[in-house]
């Protein structure tokens, strides 16, 4: 970035061919849906460039790109979500831990929907019931692994806030798998999964 | 099983350790640490618990990255390489002006000649023509421009002083940038009459004669008024054409989100401060629709100088065609 402050323009290209993949891996867990991500990841270089002459080179690079990435992930899905008036996107908080039953999609149970999923999709259906900032968070933390700081000023919100986030996304996912855990017809098909491949 | 697992795993419901639910992370202390493992150890349903989410974790962590988008460098790349053209073009526009005037432009003929001045200055610099055919060149050339200009149908875009001239003159441009599906964007620059869609970005810039407190105005089909810029005091001692940018300054690029029709955009220009409301808005417009440039006020500030541009939007246009309308004047 210190480069590309002093006029050099491979450093912008060799800035974004280091972290579009991060940057787009993040915005497509925030906001669900890959034009929405490529969009954002669009407008998030964008304004890299547009801020470089504020960049401060004693700030840590990684979390002040992710702090763009954030506000134009949120950005763009608040403006669908205000023309659409409806949900385009993740939907925000709709999770309500007394209601195991409405985690699954319409027309799906959880036995047909989640037999097939690994624990993998359990966490995406988690991030899918997570508000934007419990969602980011959970992705910054787990993915990029940025420390519970730097997320704290991505999301410009205190510290303790983060981890409250933090703490509220690891329950989400608990409960999807206590479901997962408590549908009879799953624990079958895990017990016989378990079965056949055991020696 | 990774530590920053097992400090969830009360949300199993477990009761006997409800405060090691609250332990912030990291763990603070060794003694918090090993009295959350002893407890996993001792309690099968927090272990069990504990167990699958660090098992989901990881899978998620272990993700493979998605497939960027085809071209997605590509669009980012070009997008900023446009934007830096335009931003060197704005850079340079300062001393075309100059060079207008230098050539030979008329002494208080207004920003649109010196604009034209300088535009052709650098059409014909662009062509290479010997310097010193230049200026009788460009003379010839702005014969053709300048009587069109002073000759104005209508003078919504008359900026010579007549009599009762308002100082500070202003002018006011805009430019549509259309983003091009490869992330690239081209720039027009707007005529009166324009049609522009909903992918189009105007991009605003003023001139002015004399320090001003500028406004820009849109008044939608339906006559609605909005104040855009609200008292920029732009110096032209600062040179030139001034973009319209935010408080970060960053061009404004700006969509109208109305209905379709017709946008006028009106730049107001005082010497002194002022404070808009309704009637101001409605004073302001009908002077513009009147096409009247003396003060407003008897006694007051010594009034405004207006410039307007008029586009028409269509917000179900994909790909505007980039001409004017015909004029119904």
């Amino acid at each position: 970035m210190a480069a590309y402050q002093q006029g050099d323009q491979g450093a912008f290209e060799e800035l974004v061919r280091r972290y579009q993949s991060r940057i787009y891996r993040f915005l497509l867990k925030l906001t669900g849906n890959e034009t929405l991500a490529e969009d954002a990841l669009i407008e998030t270089f964008f304004k890299l460039h547009r801020a470089a002459a504020r960049y401060r080179s004693q700030s840590r690079f990684s979390p002040y790109l992710f702090t763009i990435a954030y506000r134009e992930g949120l950005m763009i899905l608040r403006k669908l979500r205000q023309e659409a008036g409806t949900t385009s996107g993740f939907d925000e908080g709709r999770f309500n831990r007394t209601q195991h039953t409405s985690l699954w999609p319409a027309g799906s149970s959880p036995a047909s929907s989640v037999e097939a999923r690994d624990r993998l999709r359990a966490v995406d259906r988690a991030l899918e019931l997570l508000t934007d900032a419990q969602r980011a968070v959970f992705l910054l933390y787990y993915r990029e692994e940025l420390s519970t700081a730097d997320i704290a000023r991505v999301l410009d919100t205190p510290a303790g806030s983060v981890r409250a986030y933090l703490c509220q996304a690891r329950k989400t996912v608990c409960n999807i798998l206590d479901a997962w855990e408590a549908t009879p017809d799953l624990a079958a098909g895990r017990a016989r999964r378990d079965a056949t491949s055991s020696p | 099983m990774g530590d920053h697992v097992m400090r969830e795993h009360t949300t199993s419901g477990c009761k006997s350790h409800l405060s090691i639910l609250h332990i912030p992370e990291p763990l603070r202390t060794s003694q918090e640490q090993a009295a959350l493992e002893g407890h996993l150890a001792a309690c099968a349903r927090c272990h069990a618990e504990a167990g699958r989410l660090t098992e989901a974790i990881a899978a998620f962590r272990a993700e493979p990255d998605p497939a960027l988008p085809v071209g997605a460098t590509e669009k980012i790349l070009a997008r900023v390489a446009r934007d830096r053209e335009v931003s060197e073009t704005a850079a340079n526009e300062p001393q075309a002006f100059q060079q207008g005037e230098a050539g030979g432009g008329r002494a208080g003929s207004g920003q649109a000649v010196r604009s034209w001045k300088g535009f052709l200055d650098r059409l014909l610099g662009s062509m290479g023509p010997p310097r010193v055919m230049f200026p009788a060149l460009a003379a010839a050339l702005l014969v053709v421009v300048v009587v069109p200009l002073t000759l104005t149908r209508d003078g919504v875009r008359e900026k010579s002083p007549g009599a009762g001239a308002i100082r500070p003159l202003v002018d006011l441009q805009a430019t549509v940038e259309r983003i091009q599906p490869d992330g690239s964007s081209t720039l027009t620059r707007v005529s009166d009459g324009m049609t522009m869609g909903p992918e189009d970005g105007l991009l605003f810039q003023f001139s002015v004669e004399g320090v001003a407190q500028v406004s820009l105005v849109e008044c939608d089909p339906e006559h609605h008024f909005t104040v855009l810029f609200d008292h920029g005091t732009l110096d032209p001692a600062s040179g030139g054409i001034i973009p319209l940018t935010d408080d970060r300054g960053r061009l404004l690029r700006y969509v109208p989100d109305g209905p379709a029709g017709e946008y006028v955009y009106l730049a107001v220009a005082s010497p002194e401060p002022f404070s808009w409301n309704a009637a101001l808005l409605d004073t302001v417009w009908n002077r513009y629709t009147d096409r009247v440039l003396a003060p407003l006020e008897a006694g007051g500030f010594s009034g405004f100088a207006i410039d307007a541009l008029r586009i028409r939007f269509d917000p179900g246009l994909e790909q505007a065609p980039y001409q004017a309308v015909p004029d119904r004047r």
